[in-house]
């Protein structure tokens, strides 16, 4: 009985230890809703499953860091020498912990048994968090709170000025952003791009189509009308493919001949490249 | 004289249908516009150009292709359950869907610029796929004298494979699977006057070949030996059966992508409402598979704003349901 009851107190001592945590890892909370709670210090070798959370990484000067990447994971130009450990369709949890990681970050793309696999599999413990910004202010909390598990200071306040700086235009010009056109499909309203669009005072076409990521119809493109098109650069047509679509000519964009081609990752990609992709877009709203 | 009823009333339904197709849409152009629209193209009144840009250039277009990819489907449905002597047949079971996948998710792995006559890269590997396929089976199947039987199986198995490698393909290219996803379930979202012209000629050249063999299909149904009895060679018409299936259902493939269920749901329905005779098969898969698969197409674009339910959805889901119901109601099926 005495044996037991010393085994509750031990218990409930241990347990009290693990809430209390570190206080200054306090409130790193995930988008996955977890809380990171970091016990060996800031992560040494890190494993990055997406593009954005590479990018941010090198940003915040912790690229040395990084021993693994996905083969999507393009930039900084330093990356191409980190291994891979495969992409979003093929990753596997024994790949990736024979990089001996302490940090995987991940986006909520990258399937739960694979996250649930790292968390669970190894002797030592790997700190697992996700991020998936959507628009320029989480893309900064994202950027915060790495800095933060990483144990760097955040660099945000520069990003902050830069964003600061881009004026929104007042002519509200409407923007559809193709990302494939078989069927049609863009981004909608909760996310990064239109978020991006809003910035410099477009109106995003995908914002009155449900969903985050919807297909729609080439005859709702034809009477949203939008006064500009952006494609993804590379992609499988060309400005004047689009054009000699049916009925498009009749589109704003297309008689006035404002499709413009832009670096895919700086759009899709919540990254630090941010003020890049508004002084860009800046530049096409206003030419 | 009954079925000359239901061909007239199936008639109607699929001028009904076209109308629809024109007056509905996904966007907010609406059925007085459309109708004005529609006659401004044609040269009477007038109408915005936005508006006539929708009507001529996507929705009729839209809708003439739904049709004729039924009526091909519905055609080659009761084509591939005659082949093989079975109700439970349709025409992707030789492997044609999962060739036609092999087909695009090669070219867009390696990029392949295969546009031909005015087709896109897509549906023009859609179309070879499937053509391939088709090809590597009668070849196996017909090691074996190609009956009915080795020719299921070696579909079968053949679908297998290519959907391992197909699975393969999506693993190792770059945004691959929401490509070829999104093209297989949605394949009538670019639908084109190309497109519906292309699945005229594939029909009228099957239209134009089948009466000759009607006798020779009716004789067929009855198994090999009875209908060499009775002067038919049923290797003959089995060949001419393979060809057809493959030629209609991969010309619907290759501008509409894979619209499952028309193909095994149309000839049961047409069977049952008038009879299984050849000559009442052939009018009827036809009618009545342009008449379900334009009014699915546009169920789907009624639905949400902006955005269009693919046809293939809505055939599998209230098709399915139907045809459930079908099954309750008459057991003998």
């Amino acid at each position: 009985m005495k044996k037991f009851f010393l085994l509750v107190v031990s218990f409930v001592m241990v347990l009290s230890f693990v809430s209390c945590g570190n206080p200054s890892d306090a409130g790193i909370i995930d988008d996955l809703g977890e809380e990171i709670i970091l016990t060996d210090g800031s992560p040494q070798r890190i494993v990055s499953l997406t593009p954005n959370i590479t990018e941010i990484l090198f940003y915040l000067g912790v690229g040395d860091r990084v021993v693994a990447r996905t083969s999507f994971c393009n930039y900084p130009p330093e990356v191409e020498s980190i291994p891979t450990v495969g992409d979003m369709m093929n990753l596997s949890v024994e790949a990736i912990l024979g990089f001996e990681p302490d940090l995987v970050i991940a986006n909520r793309m990258v399937p739960m048994e694979i996250l649930d696999g790292l968390k669970g599999t190894s002797s030592r413990r790997i700190v697992v968090a996700a991020f998936d910004p959507n628009s320029i202010e989480s893309l900064l909390k994202t950027i915060d709170r790495i800095a933060k598990i990483c144990d760097v200071p955040s660099k945000t306040e520069e990003l902050r000025e830069g964003i600061e700086k881009i004026t929104s235009q007042k002519s509200e010009p409407v923007i559809y952003t193709e990302i494939w056109g078989d069927p049609p499909m863009t981004f909608g309203k909760d996310t990064y791009g239109s978020d991006l669009i809003s910035k410099i005072g477009g109106i995003n076409l995908g914002d009155q189509i449900l969903g985050d990521f919807p297909t729609t119809t080439h005859e709702s493109i034809i009477d949203l009308n939008p006064d500009i098109i952006i494609i993804p650069d590379p992609y499988q047509e060309t400005a004047q493919d689009i054009k000699k679509r049916n009925g498009y000519g009749n589109i704003s964009a297309v008689k006035n001949d404002k499709i413009y081609s832009i670096n895919a990752d700086l759009l899709m990609r919540p990254s630090p490249r941010i003020i890049e992709i508004l002084t860009l877009l800046q530049e096409i709203i206003t030419d | 004289m009954r079925n000359k009823h239901i061909f007239v009333l199936l008639g109607i339904s699929l001028l009904i249908t076209v109308s629809l197709g024109i007056v509905i849409g996904t966007s907010s152009v609406g059925i007085s516009d459309s109708v004005k629209a529609f006659f401004a193209g044609i040269g009477i009144g007038d109408a915005s150009a936005g508006d006539i840009a929708i009507v001529h250039g996507v929705r009729i277009p839209g809708i003439l292709v739904a049709i004729l990819a039924g009526s091909a489907l519905g055609l080659a449905g009761w084509l591939s359950q005659t082949l093989f002597r079975n109700d439970l047949a349709d025409p992707y079971i030789a492997g044609i869907g999962s060739g036609a996948i092999f087909g695009v998710n090669i070219t867009l792995l390696l990029g392949l610029q295969l546009g031909l006559l005015g087709m896109s890269a897509i549906s023009v590997s859609a179309f070879i796929g499937s053509l391939l396929a088709c090809l590597l089976i009668w070849i196996i199947a017909g090691r074996t004298g190609s009956t009915g039987v080795s020719l299921v199986l070696a579909g079968v198995a053949l679908s297998f494979v290519l959907s391992g490698v197909n699975y393969l393909i999506v693993m190792y290219g770059r945004d691959i699977l929401s490509k070829s996803v999104f093209w297989s379930w949605n394949g009538l979202a670019s639908a084109s006057y190309n497109d519906a012209l292309i699945l005229v000629v594939a029909l009228i050249f099957s239209i134009s070949i089948i009466p000759f063999f009607l006798n020779g299909i009716n004789a067929y149904l009855l198994g090999d030996e009875i209908s060499i009895y009775l002067g038919v060679d049923p290797k003959k018409i089995r060949r001419i059966l393979f060809l057809l299936v493959a030629l209609l259902t991969g010309t619907a493939v290759a501008t509409s992508g894979l619209l499952g269920f028309v193909g095994l749901i149309i000839p049961h329905i047409s069977r049952k409402l008038f009879g299984a005779d050849s000559k009442q098969m052939l009018p009827g898969s036809l009618l009545l598979g342009g008449s379900v698969l334009g009014f699915a197409y546009v169920f789907g674009k009624a639905i949400i704003p902006h955005q269009q339910i693919p046809a293939s959805v809505v055939m599998s889901i209230v098709g399915g349901i139907f045809f459930l119901y079908l099954v309750i109601r008459r057991p003998t099926w």
